[in-house]
């Protein structure tokens, strides 16, 4: 009776427990900050496809989350992030090589589908019967969003503080709020109208990307990053929606 | 009524154990890491309080309409038999094994402003339960009614139906046989299925930032607060934690014996 119980916990749980073994594909962690999981994802395909024994996972969440992720002792071979601040904090606790500048990225002011309430630019995000989702203090969207704002003097009406940039557009995409501030790149399949914020009052947001180069596969992870900005690394960023570096 | 149990073998006492001590090492991590010479300024400061106030006003409205609801239901559920009375009970159960996040969207395009029905509300009241404490309660019951629904259809199916039939034929109407026969014979379940529901309701997360967003005073109810501090103050989030812990235990500790605990008499 005894073993048979044993003889279940370990059909159950062996192959959880148990590792593959006899399998020589190397796997490479890379942490993205969100806005650039549709980028990394058509290039996870792009490089699984020229390095056949390569499983490229790719981990996206706000760069606050990943670079808390990172300094709690999260495995990480690659680390791409939305602003300096980040991957700074995620630099103290791992020895990245220095950053180079993956691409760029500007702001522009997104609306529900027909712009119900008529928003054509910043000055209207005060208006009380406009509702603007934001994100929380440490996303970095919101520190873009916050100095945009303060430069040309706008004390937006936020009614929400999402916890990444897809909460934003899903806010505004489903029509609960009426407007949000998100990168360019997130207009990319995302069902709201965007307004343009001019040229002069907008900025441009550039991700550092970095290898571990303490990891055990530093040489994968530096493949990885050189991949980014090859050619075809940078084809699919532009039609991401990104700009170059 | 007492029955005696044989022990358990040693194989189960030593898996039980095994259990007890998963659920007390997180909680004694927690402890350990708290940074408790800041827990009284966290508890004191104003945003705590906020979220503190909106999650007791909140999780205990979402208790209360649940109770309101949900007996009615548990009721129906319990002494009548309609076709696909299976098929409804698992659609108001369902929420109770769902992420969350997907009872959150489902609200977001249902009662969301340009949601199916939520439109309504707004073309004809201007009204919107996302970002208000309105929406907060709606996610809350939508996660929380079916811990009730559940416990009291399966008080009332046990309970003998013999004395609420003597009552009506006596003369009581259904609502007095209800509540002067019924309900006593069931007040355990009654009360474990409204602190489930508020219990559920004070922790609720995942529903509540999808479909009512996260606003101080309004929406951030405190299981938001800590997880938005997590991020830009670790300390802070563990010392909310505790405060939510330690709320929870109060109250589940204060009805454990009197009613959670009901036909095991010792």
């Amino acid at each position: 009776m005894r073993s048979r119980l044993v003889a279940t916990l370990l059909v159950a749980f062996g192959p959880i427990v148990i590792p593959a073994c006899g399998d020589d594909t190397t796997t490479l962690r890379v942490m993205a900050a969100s806005s650039l999981s549709g980028a990394f994802a058509d290039m996870e395909t792009a490089f699984e496809r020229e390095n056949p024994n390569v499983d490229v996972v790719v981990i996206t969440a706000s760069s606050s989350t990943l670079a808390g992720q990172i300094v709690d002792g999260a495995d990480v071979d690659v680390f791409a992030s939305a602003d300096d601040t980040q991957f700074a904090r995620a630099a103290d606790a791992v020895n990245f090589d220095p950053p180079r500048v993956l691409a760029s990225n500007s702001l522009v002011i997104i609306v529900p589908r027909g712009n119900p309430r008529m928003v054509e630019g910043l000055d209207d995000l005060a208006r009380d019967d406009v509702l603007v989702a934001t994100a929380t203090d440490d996303v970095p969207i919101r520190k873009y969003t916050d100095r945009l704002l303060e430069a040309v003097g706008v004390t937006a009406n936020f009614v929400t503080f999402e916890a990444n940039v897809s909460g934003i557009v899903t806010k505004v995409s489903t029509g609960s709020a009426d407007a949000g501030i998100v990168y360019a790149s997130d207009l990319i399949g995302a069902d709201v109208d965007a307004i343009t914020i001019p040229a002069d009052d907008n900025l441009t947001v550039t991700y550092p990307i970095a290898a571990n180069a303490d990891s055990s596969r530093a040489d994968l992870a530096r493949r990885w990053v050189e991949f980014t900005s090859s050619e075809e690394g940078l084809a699919i960023l532009g039609a991401r929606g990104f700009a170059a570096p | 009524m007492t029955r005696r149990h044989h022990a358990p073998p040693r194989l189960a006492r030593a898996l039980a154990t095994i259990a007890v001590i998963f659920f007390c090492l997180p909680f004694i991590g927690l402890l350990w890491k708290t940074p408790w010479s800041r827990v009284l300024d966290v508890f004191g400061d104003a945003d705590s309080r906020g979220a503190l106030w909106l999650s007791m006003r909140t999780s205990i409205a979402a208790a209360l309409l649940s109770l309101v609801f949900g007996v009615p239901l548990a009721w129906v559920l319990a002494t009548t038999s309609f076709r696909g009375r299976n098929l409804v009970r698992a659609l108001c159960l369902i929420s109770m094994v769902l992420p969350p996040v997907v009872g959150g969207i489902s609200l977001l395009f249902s009662l969301g402003r340009s949601g199916l029905f939520g439109r309504w509300l707004d073309d004809w009241f201007g009204f919107q339960f996302t970002f208000s404490a309105w929406g907060v309660i709606v996610a809350q019951v939508f996660v929380a009614m079916p811990f009730l629904v559940l416990t009291v259809e399966s008080a009332l199916r046990q309970a003998d139906p013999r004395f609420a039939e003597a009552a009506r034929s006596l003369g009581a109407s259904p609502w007095y046989a209800f509540r002067r026969v019924t309900a006593p014979s069931i007040a355990s379940a009654l009360i474990a299925g409204t602190v489930l529901a508020w219990a559920r309701a004070f922790g609720e997360f995942g529903a509540t930032i999808t479909f009512a967003g996260n606003y101080p005073g309004t929406t951030r109810t405190l299981s938001i607060e800590t997880y938005v501090s997590l991020e830009s103050d670790p300390g802070r989030a563990m010392a909310l934690s505790v405060m939510m812990i330690g709320v929870s235990f109060v109250v589940l500790v204060a009805l454990r014996d009197r009613w959670l605990g009901a036909g095991e008499r010792r």
